[in-house]
């Protein structure tokens, strides 16, 4: 029956403001960069179809705000997320910083069942810069996502459309991974309800 | 004289039918309810006004004050800058209209070539406006400004040439009293530039500074003047100075968009008529006239952002209030719409935070904007009450649309509504729109909410 369900899959892109996220998901969604993009309020909602295995999925992408005063807002938009993903800008130390704080952040929003196994996608944006600028180093980023339980770690450049769908690819798959978990738990938990039921009918005969 | 729907769209008939209009009586009247449920709302609220509890550094003043002082010792001896007080009163009537009273100049605008009845229509649409405009300019040439007068006129759209000095009179900072206006603006643009002076030459606040940087350039990008170093400086100078003042609040992203028409506003009091203000650049002006125009759009800003400060303090609840005022207003005005947007799990926080947040700012053009603020302005809570209203009617406007989608089609198209390109017209109907829906609507909710 799952099969022959649309998939939906939803995503929450987190990270400082002005890393880069809207130039992310609009490189990704409409394959194009501006520099003309507004700061994001509130949350951002867009929709690509993708092929997975022969398995057609939609995403669902909720491209967040980044300022803190935000972020008491992250419950109406995290509930039921598949993936997330964290951002950080590579020419900035602090938005990197802020990664696991972001984590832990929609950890406690999110309501997520089993934190240890939720899916996130790390990507360091803006590798298009001249190296001297660049003061976050891949080691350290990847030294950081191992510790964090092997977290996948792209590094992109929205503007010049480096490692986009490389990096959303794997967001996809994770995010689909942790949907047919998620069914599957759903449909273990029903399974108990009806056991419970029919032991209370059992019960009253 | 009654107010008149009929260029909204609107007939008169229909409009009084429902409503009573925004005449002078019925505007105090309105006021007065107004203030009681602002006091309702108040001891409603679980969260404390802004005004008992945060130390804001500017809430010690209001140009109604001044209005009341006498004036001995009042006038300086000496202004300096004498030149740049040519307070932009009024420029010389642009846009086809010419200042002439009289009626034979309308001649001009009476091309042979039109046909009778497109010519007379023409004819008539040119005389209103041009009457209009005198009155106007009458009207806030008084040496003692009538401010219920000026506010009924100002709902229904200030001309552009008395916009600056109007909305200095409704957002309280220009006093109504002629004679005080030059020694109070002196005042405060001096006070102005010595806050400057004292914020920018100690170390500034780091991550309120990056935040400020990095929204300047995001600003109305696509609008030329905002490219512009000048006009950037002059934001970053705004911006920053009025968040290190609200330590309740901060700076919090959407302020930067909420400066703009006020120094939009105000500079095009000092550039020449033909001259496009989106496209000027301010720094061909002198110094003290950009002084004069920072100065100015930092106060009204303040006094704005006084009505509105639960919006930007923590957690936010002055946009979740607005949120939850703006579902309830909507199951009430189109309940099908309501249960549509129910089924489909839209919630109300997903698409309408962005509204409240930048008060449509972000749906709309900028001169949508200024003149949806000729309204906001002289309406009694316009930005933290009539824009809930102004909000449900824009999303009720597209019912029909919205409940033949589902979740990612509503989004979709909440996202990005077809109003970018919206005429004057277009928005005074939602106005008009929006002034019934408080009409019949405001004391119910006050009373579900008691």
């Amino acid at each position: 029956m799952s099969s022959r369900k649309k998939t939906l899959l939803k995503v929450i892109i987190l990270g400082d403001s002005g890393v880069g996220k809207t130039s992310l998901m609009q490189q990704f969604v409409n394959g194009k960069f501006s520099q003309q993009y507004k700061a994001t309020i509130g949350a951002d909602f867009l929709m690509k179809e993708l092929v997975l295995d022969d398995k057609t999925v939609t995403m669902q992408l909720w491209d967040t705000a980044g300022q803190e005063r935000f972020q008491s807002l992250g419950v109406a938009f995290y509930r039921g997320a598949d993936c997330c993903v964290l951002v950080y800008d590579v020419t900035n130390p602090k938005s990197f910083e802020n990664v696991s704080l972001w984590r832990d952040e929609f950890l406690v929003q999110a309501n997520v069942k089993n934190p240890e196994n939720f899916p996130f996608v790390v990507i360091g944006n803006k590798i298009d810069v001249d190296e001297s600028k660049k003061l976050v180093s891949l080691k350290k980023a990847q030294q950081f996502c191992a510790n964090l339980g092997n977290l996948p770690l792209f590094q992109t450049s929205a503007k010049e459309a480096v490692n986009i769908d490389q990096a959303f690819d794997v967001i996809a798959r994770n995010a689909l991974q942790q949907e047919e978990n998620d069914e599957f738990q759903d449909e273990f938990n029903d399974a108990i309800n009806i056991n419970l039921e029919s032991e209370n009918q059992g019960c009253a005969c | 004289m009654g107010a008149s729907f009929s260029h909204l769209g609107l007939s008169n008939d229909v409009v009084s039918s429902v409503v009573s209009l925004p005449s002078s009586n019925t505007g105090k009247k309105s006021s007065s309810k107004s203030k009681n449920l602002q006091r309702w709302t108040s001891s409603g609220l679980s969260t404390p006004r802004d005004s008992e509890h945060y130390t804001d550094l500017d809430d010690d003043w209001d140009s109604n004050v001044e209005n009341c002082l006498t004036s001995v010792n009042s006038q300086p001896k000496f202004i300096e800058n004498k030149p740049t007080f040519e307070y932009p009163l009024i420029r010389k009537i642009s846009s086809g209209v010419k200042s002439s009273t009289d009626d034979g100049a309308l001649a001009l605008y009476a091309p042979h070539i039109l046909q009778e009845e497109e010519s007379h229509k023409e004819l008539e649409e040119m005389n209103a406006k041009l009457s209009r405009y005198h009155r106007f300019k009458h009207l806030v040439e008084e040496s003692t400004v009538d401010m219920d007068k000026l506010k009924k006129m100002a709902w229904n759209g200030i001309p552009s040439e008395l916009r600056p000095i109007s909305w200095q009179l409704l957002v309280g900072y220009l006093p109504t009293n002629s004679n005080r206006r030059e020694a109070q603006l002196h005042r405060k643009r001096q006070e102005y530039l010595g806050l400057i002076e004292q914020e920018f030459t100690k170390e500034k606040d780091a991550q309120t500074w990056h935040q400020i940087e990095i929204d300047i350039p995001r600003t109305n990008p696509r609008i030329k003047l905002y490219g512009f170093k000048s006009t950037q400086r002059s934001l970053e100078r705004i911006l920053y100075l009025w968040a290190v003042r609200h330590p309740a609040s901060g700076y919090v992203q959407g302020i930067n968009d909420l400066a703009t028409p006020f120094y939009q506003t105000f500079l095009s009091a000092y550039i020449k008529d033909e001259t496009d203000v989106t496209q000027f650049d301010p720094s061909t002006l002198p110094k003290d006239s950009i002084d004069a125009i920072e100065a100015d759009t930092f106060w009204c800003l303040t006094k704005l952002l006084e009505g509105i400060q639960d919006n930007y303090i923590h957690a936010q609840p002055g946009i979740i209030r607005q949120v939850n005022e703006l579902k309830d207003l909507v199951r009430r005005i189109d309940t099908e719409l309501s249960n549509h947007l129910d089924d489909e799990n839209v919630e109300f926080i997903q698409f309408s935070f962005r509204w409240m947040n930048c008060l449509l700012m972000r749906e709309i053009s900028m001169e949508s904007t200024i003149r949806m603020w000729d309204t906001y302005l002289s309406e009694p809570n316009g930005f933290s009450e009539f824009h809930v209203y102004v909000c449900a009617a824009y999303l009720v406007k597209w019912s029909d649309e919205l409940k033949k989608m589902d979740f990612q089609a509503i989004m979709m198209f909440l996202q990005d509504p077809p109003t970018k390109n919206w005429t004057e017209k277009d928005v005074e109907l939602l106005l008009s729109e929006a002034f019934i829906w408080q009409s019949l609507y405001k004391n119910a909710t006050a009373h579900l909410r008691g």
